[in-house]
């Protein structure tokens, strides 16, 4: 019977078995590259579909036709939420797999009914179940644990509570399937937490020789190779920009499918799309992956609070960039979901003061509302978050609207908040707010250093983590 | 004119004291006399150069003066306090971390024996504080606390602690440290003003829990005669509201506003012959009636009124806090029908037509304005911009025009005449009147900025845009700047630039 199957079907088995392992690895294993993954989701649904249309006009059974469009059902829902999940279309990616995966439920009950119900039927042609004992088959209706004033009904909701147990069971398994479940990997490697050093250069020119081109007499002016030169300051060689022991810049906490990514919190009553679809976000990120090294994601996103409930302890985002200047309407859940993050997920804020004081004014007590207990405090231009990698002399702002200090919330010797005061979103845009060079070269830099603390603080964590579990 | 010479040289005293207490050191910052005693001449005046610089705020400058100090007089007895100074001097800088390593640790490892090492360790403890490591910033308080309890830093160390338990909420912390300042401590010239910080939070703290005999003890720490008077009614009343906001608290608030009136009771002279004993009797009388007001006992306050009137004779004070009393209470014609019984008549009329427009009645609150401008000519500019504001509230904006221009407080009248022409869409006069404005330095900027959104409420973009620029360009650091700037970038997604960040 098993070779039967195997022999028949075994085309079937094998493409399924890719599928699985393509899976496994985009989820858990992460063996493969990115592109890997996408060459081999997008072949096997190719293929499905062939197969689809091929098989279609030539099976009869209704039982091999309902198998065949809950395959391609699957399959195309599977690759819909992930070219989502690439374009960033995050509310479509989320809309599809929860109503996606309320559909396949349901179609999965249906089947599970009739299936039932067919087999029900032929238990009832043989006359005797062929056994003595006690009947324990679900499908046979002469089962000890129905009732006998109600045998069918018994038999229907025993059905639909061993599907609903196994379905629940086969989702908890799955629940990496994006869009359900997110992830939040740095890029992988290592480095130090240092300051970026300067090399001063100091030319010597032993004479000055003013020659006339129209002398009689030659002269051999030195090439300018030799001109020697004389370094003021020896420092450090260029070090990989990172946190830990590892291969390349990166963290030793990421995996090699990692990247830093750039998410926008998304709230209520405000305007916390400010120049969203601009170029700030991007060029910040872009700026990042330039000054680093680091693997960054092509695009920035945006994520509503509620949704940073899908990214596990351990894979959340490092960090969260919001700003804003109407109203932060936060609501009480609301407040429980960004606590854990920042606490029990280890996440931080970066805020970024768009363009009033009253929105600072808000953000100060959102914080408040987060943590009660804990006071906020100037950042000191000499705080790590100011001097690594590159060293801040001065807080960089496009316009004071909500003073000139950064403010920032410490918990368990960590930064949990940062408040940057004047708009540096701005400045990171194409026009850098006309703002001259110096202050937005500064603004990036600034940029940099937090979202690099942000990782460094969060790669510390897993370490501990990791020890911790050893 | 007579009235604005008579308060001059009170003015002048309150600059002057204020900008000397800007220009002060704090306690832990002043040098210790045994050093300043043996200091030479030269160091001395060193010194002074730094320390002119410190007050100056130019901490760049300072910060150089003391490393001067140190490279020219290191063996010098104020070497120490110029090395604390310089390590202050990247405090101010907002370079914390490196005023702890390069700065007080230097001062504790070098001059380990001068009183500038327990001040920087105090220092460390508030630099931590600063950076929000509140669990190192304890321990190094406690440190300085262990050292030498009875130190002044040893106060400024609990005062902090309390600070540090207050914003965590810990109750027991709390308490404890007040009551180890307010009683246990003994109070210098450094301390008292810790010392009586603390007496009235550990004040307000009972009367949060209506415990009067623990109040007033709290309070006679630090206050004596009228002052401590005025300290127990002012903690007492906050006490109780706090008190009537909580459930059930209302059979605490008898019980200690009762407890109070009794102490201030005894506060009312017997012999009310002199000037200075009707005072602090009228002074008396007014705090218990204030008591009664807030614990809403009306019972008792008048009974109050009665026996001060029959001491002290009829006074309209008196009779506008009973007139307030029954406002709280709702019963606002008793409230009315108290103020027609003043002396001074004018000002009850004020007070009927500001519950006529509390109660929206304005019409008659106009009128009754008008007849105080025929029979109160020293405040007829206070009734004309009432009778302005009343014609405001009811939306009768030419009215209100006219009554505003006939105020004599510019450039506030112009504002409001302009608003008024803006819901008249009558945009010419109003933005005639913001041309006008834009003379007032301290008001230009805004003049401005309402410029643009009059412009933009005519339909006039482009003018608002010029406008809305205009404010961030040539009033870069108002706070109408940075409105502007914002609404440029909202509505009509133009940067406008501010310059940006500058070097300190």
């Amino acid at each position: 019977m098993k070779n039967a199957l195997l022999k028949n079907h075994w085309p079937a088995l094998l493409f399924w078995a890719v599928w699985a392992f393509l899976w496994c690895d985009w989820t858990s294993f992460y063996l493969l590259p990115d592109v890997a993954h996408w060459a081999g989701f997008a072949g096997l649904t190719f293929l499905g579909w062939l197969w689809f249309f091929r098989k279609i006009k030539t099976v009869s059974s209704g039982q091999g036709r309902v198998l065949l469009y809950l395959s391609i059902y699957v399959l195309t829902w599977q690759i819909l939420i992930l070219a989502g999940g690439l374009l960033g279309l995050s509310a479509l990616t989320h809309w599809l797999a929860s109503v996606g995966l309320l559909l396949l439920f349901l179609v999965g009950l249906v089947l599970a009914i009739h299936w039932v119900d067919r087999r029900a039927r032929q238990w009832q042609l043989v006359a005797s179940d062929g056994s003595n004992g006690k009947v324990w088959n679900l499908t046979n209706l002469n089962a000890w644990y129905f009732r006998d004033s109600s045998r069918k009904l018994d038999q229907s909701l025993w059905t639909f509570v061993l599907y609903t147990v196994l379905f629940v069971v086969l989702m908890l398994l799955m629940t990496n399937l994006p869009g359900c479940r997110e992830l939040y990997e740095m890029p992988a490697g290592g480095g130090e937490q240092a300051q970026r050093q300067k090399i001063k250069i100091e030319k010597v020119v032993k004479k000055k020789i003013v020659i006339n081109p129209f002398s009689s007499i030659i002269f051999n002016p030195p090439p300018i190779e030799d001109i020697k030169l004389q370094f003021q300051e020896l420092t450090k060689h260029a070090y990989q920009v990172g946190y830990g022991q590892g291969e390349g810049s990166g963290f030793s906490g990421g995996t090699n499918r990692g990247q830093v990514r750039f998410i926008r919190l998304e709230y209520q009553g405000g305007d916390w799309d400010q120049d969203f679809s601009g170029s700030s976000d991007v060029n910040m990120l872009m700026e990042y992956g330039i000054r680093t090294g680091h693997k960054v994601a092509k695009k920035p996103e945006s994520r509503k609070i509620a949704q940073l409930k899908n990214f596990p302890r351990g894979k959340s985002p490092p960090f969260l960039y919001i700003t804003g200047q109407r109203n932060l309407i936060v609501s009480d859940s609301e407040v429980e979901i960004l606590g854990e993050y920042l606490t029990d997920k280890h996440g931080m804020l970066f805020a970024d003061n768009g363009g009033s004081a009253g929105w600072g004014q808000q953000f100060f007590r959102l914080m408040q509302r987060i943590y009660p207990k804990v006071k906020p405090i100037r950042v000191p231009l000499d705080h790590p978050i100011h001097t690594t990698p590159n060293p801040i002399p001065f807080l960089p702002y496009v316009a004071p609207h909500g003073g000139k200090d950064a403010w920032g919330w410490v918990v368990d010797g960590r930064l949990v908040a940062y408040y940057h005061p004047g708009d540096i979103g701005d400045a990171w845009a194409d026009d850098h707010a006309k703002v001259k060079r110096e202050i937005w070269e500064y603004c990036y830099q600034l940029g940099v250093n937090v979202i690099f603390y942000a990782h460094v603080e969060y790669n510390k964590w897993l370490d501990t983590q990791n020890q911790d579990e050893k | 004119m007579k009235t604005s010479l008579k308060f001059f040289p009170w003015i002048c005293f309150f600059v002057w004291a204020s900008v000397v207490q800007a220009q002060r050191l704090s306690p832990v910052e002043q040098i210790p006399m045994e050093s300043y005693q043996t200091m030479r001449e030269v160091e001395r005046y060193q010194m002074k150069v730094a320390e002119k610089y410190y007050l100056k705020q130019e901490y760049k400058i300072a910060m150089a003066e003391y490393e001067k100090y140190l490279s020219l007089y290191e063996s010098s007895s104020g070497a120490a306090y110029a090395q604390l100074m310089w390590s202050q001097c990247l405090v101010k800088l907002r370079k914390v971390n490196t005023a702890i390593r390069e700065g007080f640790q230097s001062v504790i490892d070098y001059w380990p024996d001068a009183v500038e090492a327990k001040t920087a360790e105090y220092l460390i403890a508030r630099a931590y504080l600063d950076m929000g490591e509140v669990e190192k910033a304890k321990l190094s308080f406690r440190a300085v606390i262990d050292n030498d309890a009875e130190s002044s830093l040893a106060v400024f160390s609990r005062s902090s602690l309390l600070e540090i338990a207050r914003t965590a909420q810990d109750d027991v912390a709390q308490l404890k440290l007040l009551d180890e300042l307010t009683y246990k401590t003994e109070r210098s010239d450094a301390s008292k003003d810790v010392c009586a910080a603390a007496s009235r939070e550990l004040a307000r703290y009972h009367a949060y829990r209506g415990n009067t005999r623990e109040v007033i003890r709290a309070l006679q720490t630090t206050y004596q005669g009228s002052s401590l008077d005025h300290h127990i009614y002012q903690y007492g009343s906050e006490g109780i509201r706090h008190l009537l906001r909580q459930e059930g608290g209302e059979a605490k608030v008898k019980s200690f506003a009762s407890g109070l009136i009794e102490q201030l009771d005894g506060s009312i002279p017997d012999d009310l012959d002199s000037d200075s004993n009707l005072a602090r009797a009228n002074e008396t009388f007014s705090r218990i009636i204030g008591l009664h007001t807030s614990a809403k006992n009306g019972e008792a306050l008048l009974k109050t009124i009665e026996r001060a009137e029959k001491l002290l004779g009829a006074s309209d004070a008196r009779l506008g806090q009973l007139a307030g009393y029954y406002k709280s209470v709702g019963e606002r014609d008793k409230a009315r029908s108290t103020y027609r019984k003043f002396e001074d008549q004018a000002k009850a009329k004020s007070h009927i037509a500001l519950m006529l427009r509390e109660e929206k009645k304005y019409q008659e609150a106009i009128d009754l304005y008008r007849e105080l401008t025929q029979e109160d000519a020293d405040r007829v500019d206070d009734y004309l911009w009432a009778i302005a504001e009343c014609y405001e509230a009811e939306q009768d904006y030419k009215n209100a025009v006219q009554a505003y221009r006939q105020t004599d407080r510019y450039p506030a009248n112009y504002l409001r005449m302009a608003q008024c022409h803006r819901r008249l869409k009558d945009w010419n006069e109003a933005l005639g009147l913001y041309n006008q404005l834009k003379s007032s330095e301290s008001h230009a900027a805004e003049a401005i900025y309402q410029m643009g959104h009059t412009y933009e409420e005519a339909g006039q973009r482009e003018n608002a845009i010029k406008a809305f620029q205009s404010t961030c360009r040539n009033h870069p650091k108002s706070k109408a700047a940075s409105r502007a700037h914002a609404h440029l970038q909202t509505k009509y997604q133009i940067t406008a630039t501010f310059g940006g960040a500058k070097a300190e």
